[in-house]
């Protein structure tokens, strides 16, 4: 539908061009390119360069001379940084299709009309959102359903995202409601409605709810501190961060700072792979989006 | 907080028979996500009463004695002689990341749905989001390079082409900026879909319609485009306005240090630094009790606000 | 209706039975891989050796960042020691060290052993969450007499109840040393600077010269650092510190030197001197390991490792860094101070005991502490084992032998006894040995602030916050030096400082350190 719209635009609007508009359009843009692109270049440039040579250039490389793949030989040597990006993806994975599963069979019946007590809960929904309880009672329930020390205190604790159920719900809320009253008439119970009519015309939605579940799965630390203290449970973020802060607190003489290369070669590292699943998505993206967006 | 309270209680009991009867699917199906919730959710809240105790660990919430006089630690924060800084620090920034944070976000956006070199366009879009997998600690790493006195990027160029160097993450004017400059970076392409689809949403009638009226594509969008997605607008401002006592602790953390303390101190570094750290649980369970009920008032409020212009979230 | 009923129970318990999956699959998971990993460990201890129950304990580890091995089975040294001691000792990493241990005892969750600063330790003691340790004291005397008696001292008591153990602790101040350019003094032809005025026409001609080609930057430090050599010709640092003169307790911001000492420092700050970087410290110590300064403050193990020396020869063949002897008074009577220590010159953290730690491992961790305060023991957690990690040269030093450097860059995290600094230093930083014999030699100033209590209604934080931000103003120029008085008086009436020094000085008294 999106595609459409577009390229029927295009057929009529380029007999209207319009040069300060145009420019102005192209400016932006160019614009934003330039200012995202240019810092995102310099890490991987740095990632690539001998350190030396950034020290002698005052650190500015964009296009490097020499090529080194030093520092990511280093990386790839690390059995942590394997095992964390091992934990990350397992935890990214399991993780959002739980997110998915519970948010879907949450959002539904929130979205079905006539449902009693169906804005109470939405409201009990809401509260939380903006009244949160500490760090300490939280902890203090994690503990006490069992969860420290195992994967499931990376996904359980946040199972549900309050804006993702709500976007979700509002995106239920706008299917034609002649489709659930063919499928009643047919005889299909509510479960049966959801995985065999909603479900299949909701893939934009999906994507993009999981997609926002997969970057927050993706950039899990405090979960891993404050619940998790097994090492062969740690994410890549701590990893990451360990790599990264050693280079600021000197925390013993022994340490020898990684260099900026080393460092930006972990940071390429460990962002590579959820940058990489984007652009397969972004075509559902704006879809998606779009459901939540126009209900609110 | 009870599980009976899912069941909706204005209802009598026979009522309610027939409700369950009739929808028991359906409530079968939130199960899951409504023990999340109060488990997760609910169950936590009722611990924020050591906001109002001498929280110790062995004796645990229940045991611990209640604090005399029971707003002590409520007191504790606004006895500080830096609470007025801290406070006009964190409505500062979130204000700021608020407003100059939503406003590029929508021209990023009306620019892309204007703009007909699709393939162009898909381009600018992926590498817009690309800021928004970093964590703060490797943008903070990315702004040193960038931004620091004599070797940043930016300062070498500001001064090659005859401008003073700014001092962008060691001054007390300009550390506010910079804090809502790399939020924006951070989040301009992210915050754009949501725009985006609204815009696309609009019904491509009314702009036809425009056609034939003749107007200009300027006109177009001040008149058909804005109107329509005011309303998307207005609900991420009032969303985004129960947080506006956060301010961004991940980042503000990271970016704090002795120069700019004064200007870059917000409610949550100051509670990270003197409760969690030092184990003063009542404290920042206080402080957060305290934020918490500031939204609520305020989203609440302002929804009604917004309910004017038909565009209350609930 | 029956077959409706039935579908929709099967369609619920699939749903049910896939999130219990998802849940038990990862829950799983850890059991299974600690198994994996513990039992070829049980396997592998040799037999004959170990006639008791092997014991495990845990102790946490603040800040081992990527240094520590990868695996169980990879370190080597966890493996001698249970050889030696008969205890499997687990290192546990933990980042955002107080916030998450902090969070860990609230939930009983914490290791074994952690190592514990002396406000902390106060506060743990305080809520009954480490337990007090004087009845093993006649178990770890070995320990103690290895390590020498004046390491028992009051930083390891609450109360006459000791909670932590004894330990030589490395004092990073201590590592403060001057730097400047030699091959920058030599290329001018210049002598050493002996005074400030001295130093500051070398800076000065330095960065106009551009010498460096690198932009050149004067003085380079972190934080307060660079302006603390300037200030210390005057006998005071810049910051609360709080010290003893003439047996009184005062406060350094009190001294009546600070105005001058100000004023000097503002001085090098208005000549664009210092680094403009100094408060990012990361960036401001890269700035110095590439060369790109020409003097400044820093810790010898920030710039004199072979690594860094590596870098700053890569940019600059011939860069070579020189150290700076304190410069003169400027003030008559007043001994120039270079930096600043703490009065428990051993102020870092100690091992305290969790409440939960039975007494079998407590006993244990005693046991490996005694073994690493032998001689043997001491070369284990300083270099490795003899013939693998190191050898005697010809000239009996410890050498570390070719290739190994890295297989033993995280023995230091398992010194829990300490070390004696400089003998420590000599043998693993050999390139550094200059340096470290250099610094010896300044006079540092004496702080007692950790030491002391805080008042109940002082804001210790807000107060020290406000307190740096009034010193860069000062120094920046906005705020004029004429105005320190007011900014002292602001401190007792906003910040209760009167009650902070009252509090210091009669603490410090009853201690006997003051009349």
């Amino acid at each position: 539908m999106v595609k459409k719209n577009k390229e029927h635009k295009l057929g009529e609007e380029k007999r209207k061009f319009n040069p300060v508009f145009d420019t102005l359009v192209y400016a932006i843009l160019i614009g934003v390119l330039l200012i995202t692109i240019l810092p995102v270049m310099y890490v991987v440039a740095v990632s690539l360069t001998p350190y030396t040579e950034i020290a002698r250039n005052q650190g500015i490389v964009l296009f490097p001379k020499d090529i080194t793949f030093e520092a990511y030989e280093v990386i790839f040597g690390k059995k942590d940084f394997w095992n964390g990006m091992k934990i990350t993806i397992e935890v990214t994975v399991f993780g959002t299709i739980a997110n998915l599963i519970v948010t879907t069979l949450f959002a539904y019946p929130l979205s079905r009309k006539g449902l009693p007590g169906k804005s109470f809960i939405t409201k009990l929904v809401m509260f939380t959102m903006i009244f949160s309880a500490g760090t300490i009672p939280t902890y203090l329930v994690v503990k006490g359903t069992g969860l420290l020390n195992t994967m499931g205190a990376y996904i359980v604790p946040g199972l549900v995202g309050v804006s993702n159920l709500i976007i979700m719900k509002a995106f239920f809320e706008n299917l034609p409601e002649d489709i659930f009253d063919a499928a009643r008439i047919d005889g299909c119970g509510e479960f049966k409605v959801l995985t065999h009519i909603v479900l299949p015309m909701s893939v934009p939605i999906m994507l993009t709810i999981g997609m926002y579940y997969m970057v927050s799965h993706w950039n899990t630390y405090m979960a891993a501190v404050l619940y998790v203290t097994d090492q062969d449970l740690q994410p890549m973020q701590v990893i990451l961060r360990r790599l990264l802060e050693s280079s600021t607190a000197e925390v013993s003489v022994d340490v020898v700072v990684p260099t900026e290369t080393m460092r930006m070669a972990a940071v390429c590292f460990a962002t590579l792979p959820i940058v990489v699943v984007y652009p397969f998505i972004q075509k559902y993206f704006v879809k998606g989006t779009l459901a939540g967006a126009v209900k609110g | 907080m009870s599980v009976a309270s899912i069941t909706p209680k204005k209802s009598s009991w026979g009522k309610c028979k027939k409700a369950l009867f009739k929808w028991w699917p359906l409530y079968l199906m939130m199960l899951p996500g409504l023990v999340y919730l109060i488990v997760y959710k609910y169950v936590p809240m009722a611990g924020t009463i050591i906001a109002f105790k001498n929280y110790r660990v062995k004796v645990g919430i229940w045991g611990s004695p209640w604090a005399d006089p029971w707003y002590k630690h409520f007191m504790d924060f606004f006895k500080s002689p830096a609470n007025v800084q801290i406070i006009k620090n964190t409505i500062t920034l979130s204000i700021g990341k608020l407003l100059i944070g939503l406003i590029p976000s929508l021209i990023f956006a009306l620019a892309i749905s204007e703009c007909r070199n699709k393939p162009f366009v898909r381009v600018v879009q992926t590498v817009s989001y690309l800021p928004h997998f970093l964590s703060w600690v490797v943008i903070y790493g990315i702004s040193q390079t960038m931004l620091s006195m004599n070797t940043g990027v930016v300062n070498r160029f500001l001064v090659s082409i005859g401008l003073e160097s700014i001092p962008f993450l060691s001054s007390n004017d300009v550390i506010q900026g910079t804090l809502i400059g790399t939020d924006l970076w951070k989040g301009l392409g992210w915050g754009s879909i949501t725009f985006l689809a609204a815009i696309i949403g609009i019904d491509k009638e009314l702009y036809d319609a425009a056609e034939v009226d003749g107007c200009g594509r300027f006109r177009r969008i001040w008149h058909i485009t804005l109107p329509c997605i005011r309303r998307i607008f207005i609900v991420l401002l009032v969303l985004k306005l129960g947080t506006v006592l956060d301010a961004g602790f991940n980042q503000v953390y990271v970016f704090m240090n002795e120069r700019v303390n004064r200007s870059a101190e917000i409610i949550d570094t100051w509670v990270y630094t003197r409760g969690i750290g030092k184990m003063n649980y009542s404290l920042s369970t206080a402080v957060g009790l305290m934020k918490s009920v500031i939204a609520s008032v305020l989203v609440i409020g302002t929804n009604k606000l917004a309910r004017k212009w038909d565009s209350a979230i609930w | 209706m029956k077959r409706k009923v039935m579908s929709l129970l099967l369609v619920c318990c699939m749903l049910l039975s896939c999130l219990a999956g998802c849940g038990k699959q990862t829950v799983d998971q850890p059991t299974d891989a600690t198994k994996a990993t513990d039992a070829p460990k049980a396997t592998d201890a040799p037999t004959e050796a170990v006639p008791a129950e092997p014991i495990t304990i845990t102790i946490a580890s603040k800040g081992l960042g990527n240094l520590f091995p990868e695996s169980d089975e990879a370190n080597w040294f966890r493996q001698v020691l249970f050889e030696k001691t008969n205890v499997w000792v687990d290192l546990i990493p933990i980042d955002d060290y107080y916030t998450a241990l902090n969070v860990q005892l609230t939930g009983g969750q914490a290791p074994d052993f952690f190592p514990v600063d002396y406000d902390h330790m106060k506060e743990y003691a305080d809520q009954g969450l480490i337990q007090p340790i004087n009845q093993y004291k006649e178990s770890f005397a070995p320990m103690l007499e290895w390590l020498g008696e004046e390491y028992d001292n009051f930083v390891l008591y609450v109360e006459d109840e000791m909670y932590a153990f004894p330990r030589a602790e490395a004092n990073s101040d201590l590592y403060e040393l001057y730097f400047i350019r030699q091959d920058v003094l030599d290329h001018y032809g210049m002598e050493m600077p002996k005074t400030i005025d001295e130093f500051f026409d070398f800076c000065q001609k330095s960065v106009q010269d551009d010498v460096t080609g690198l932009q050149t930057i004067g003085i380079g430090a972190k934080k307060f650092a660079g302006y603390n050599m300037i200030a210390g010709t005057y006998g005071v640092m810049l910051g609360n510190y709080v010290v003893i003169k003439d047996g009184k307790v005062t406060n350094t911001l009190l001294d009546t030197n600070m105005k001058d000492a100000l004023t000097a420092v503002k001085k090098f700050q208005d000549a664009n001197l210092v680094s403009p970087n100094i408060w990012d410290a990361g960036t401001a110590v890269v700035e110095m390991r590439k060369g790109q300064t020409v003097a400044g403050s820093a810790p010898w193990s920030n710039l004199l490792k072979q690594a860094y020396i590596d870098v700053l020869h890569a940019v600059n063949p011939d860069a070579e860094w020189g150290y700076i002897p304190a410069f003169e008074s400027n003030v008559e009577g007043v001994e120039t101070v270079v930096a600043f220590y703490d009065y428990n010159s051993n102020s870092g953290e100690k091992f305290a005991v969790n409440a939960e730690t039975s007494e079998e491992k407590i006993n244990a961790f005693i046991k490996v502490l005694n073994y690493i305060a032998t001689d043997e023991g001491k070369m284990l957690t300083w270099l490795g084992v003899q013939g693998t990690h190191w050898d005697y040269d010809a000239n009996g030093n410890a050498v570390v032998l070719e290739g190994q450097a890295d297989a033993i860059n995280y023995t230091s995290n398992y010194q829990f006894a300490g070390r004696n600094d400089d003998e420590y230093l000599a043998v693993k930083f050999p390139e550094a040995a200059e340096a470290n014999e250099f610094r010896t030699h300044y006079n540092r100033l004496l702080k007692y602030n950790n030491v002391l209590d805080v008042p109940a209604d002082l804001y210790l934080e807000d107060m020290e916050t406000y307190v740096q931000d009034q010193l860069i103003a000062f120094i920046q120029g906005e705020r004029p030096i004429e105005e320190y008085d007011a900014f002292v008086q602001e401190l007792y009436d906003i910040y209760n400082f009167g009650a902070y020094m009252d509090l210091a000085a009669e603490q410090l008294t009853d201690m006997g350190l003051a009349k």
